[in-house]
């Protein structure tokens, strides 16, 4: 599956579009990983807990958003976005969407 | 440009190594939120030639009704029941908290909101996530029937031994009349809300939505509450019958 938050893609050809793919998800870490966060926050440095929590989340709503491409029977998605909305506090929210489409190789034209 | 290697985040493995956990115990009941074919996005136009297998939720719970059979709707029924006591002291101890930290209006607010959500939060549950495991209405009445039952009886215990010293008899005799059937009305009238609301999922094979059965469930915080405002104005006022 290509991925690409670009239009195109260099050397195939969009001969199918499937139609709008996403994936969303709202994650937490463990009361222990907050705590041991707000310690850290009193000397600085990253907060390895919820460096964690956003990979897991992005990781989590990009798997979800190429499961519908799959579904679909698409082999792309290209134009993928990420965008971040705040519905609690101390998780990671994610929603990453794009359209999903069906490459071949070869030039436009 | 730098020289040398960047670094690669070491989140991304311990992701890679959660994720992979979670989706071994995924099932088809999870995926079931994320497919496609039931998003409003969907162009139709442009799949309708995909011969993908389509997961909706329509076809998902059809299947589960047909593969489900009606012992284990009973034994689910069963299992909800038993969890109603565990919930109804969480419920308790709830409101016993609120009871004490906060005034009267909260009594007649807070209380009952969160008394009778907690009576029927399991059943609540089940008719949200997994509909087919309720086969008829009778068991969902039955489920928010025990949890009012429970709820009530774990009160008036906590009541008439812990928070209540040397109860009089009049006391203990309301107690386990008028506020068992309070809890078991109230109970039963927000099961009516979740009846309609798992019929209405079940018949147009939609996910369930709580707003079929919002009504019902205001309707008996509103009657508990105006219940419980009442006695405590009686008790405000120094007509004390207890």
């Amino acid at each position: 599956m290509i991925v690409t938050n670009t239009e195109t893609v260099a050397g195939y050809r969009i001969v199918e579009i499937k139609g709008l793919v996403q994936g969303n998800t709202v994650r937490a870490k463990h009361a222990g990983r907050d705590i041991a966060a707000s310690f850290k926050n009193l000397v600085g440095g990253e907060l390895k807990g919820y460096t964690e929590l956003l990979t897991e989340s992005r990781r989590q709503a990009v798997e979800r958003m190429l499961g519908q491409a799959e579904q679909l029977g698409a082999n792309a998605v290209v134009n993928v976005r990420f965008t971040t909305s705040a519905v609690t506090a101390g998780a990671a929210e994610l929603y990453a969407y794009g359209t999903a489409v069906v490459l071949q190789p070869g030039r436009d034209g | 440009m730098r020289r040398g290697a960047h670094s690669v985040d070491p989140s991304e493995v311990e992701a890679k190594r959660v994720l992979r956990l979670e989706a071994a115990r995924a099932n088809v009941d999870d995926a079931v939120q994320y497919s496609v074919w039931d998003e409003p996005a969907l162009s139709t136009e442009l799949t309708s030639d995909s011969d993908s297998p389509r997961l909706t939720y329509a076809d998902w719970l059809s299947w589960r009704i047909e593969t489900t059979s009606v012992g284990t709707t009973w034994r689910v029924t069963i299992l909800v029941i038993l969890a109603a006591g565990p919930w109804a002291i969480l419920g308790a101890l709830i409101r016993s908290t609120l009871f004490h930290a906060w005034g009267i209006l909260l009594i007649a607010v807070v209380a009952p909101v969160v008394e009778d959500t907690m009576k029927i939060a399991v059943a609540l549950w089940v008719v949200e996530k997994r509909p087919y495991l309720f086969r008829s209405p009778f068991q969902i009445l039955l489920c928010c029937l025990a949890g009012g039952l429970a709820f009530s009886a774990i009160e008036n215990v906590m009541y008439l031994s812990v928070y209540i010293a040397n109860p009089s008899p009049f006391l203990i005799v309301v107690r386990w009349t008028v506020c068992v059937v309070l809890h078991v009305t109230c109970s039963l009238l927000a099961g009516i809300g979740l009846v309609r609301m798992w019929s209405a999922g079940i018949r147009q094979r939609v996910p369930p939505k709580i707003r079929v059965a919002a009504p019902w469930i205001v309707g008996a915080m509103i009657t508990h509450g105006l219940y419980n405002g009442l006695v405590t104005i009686v008790e405000l006022t120094g007509h004390n019958p207890w």
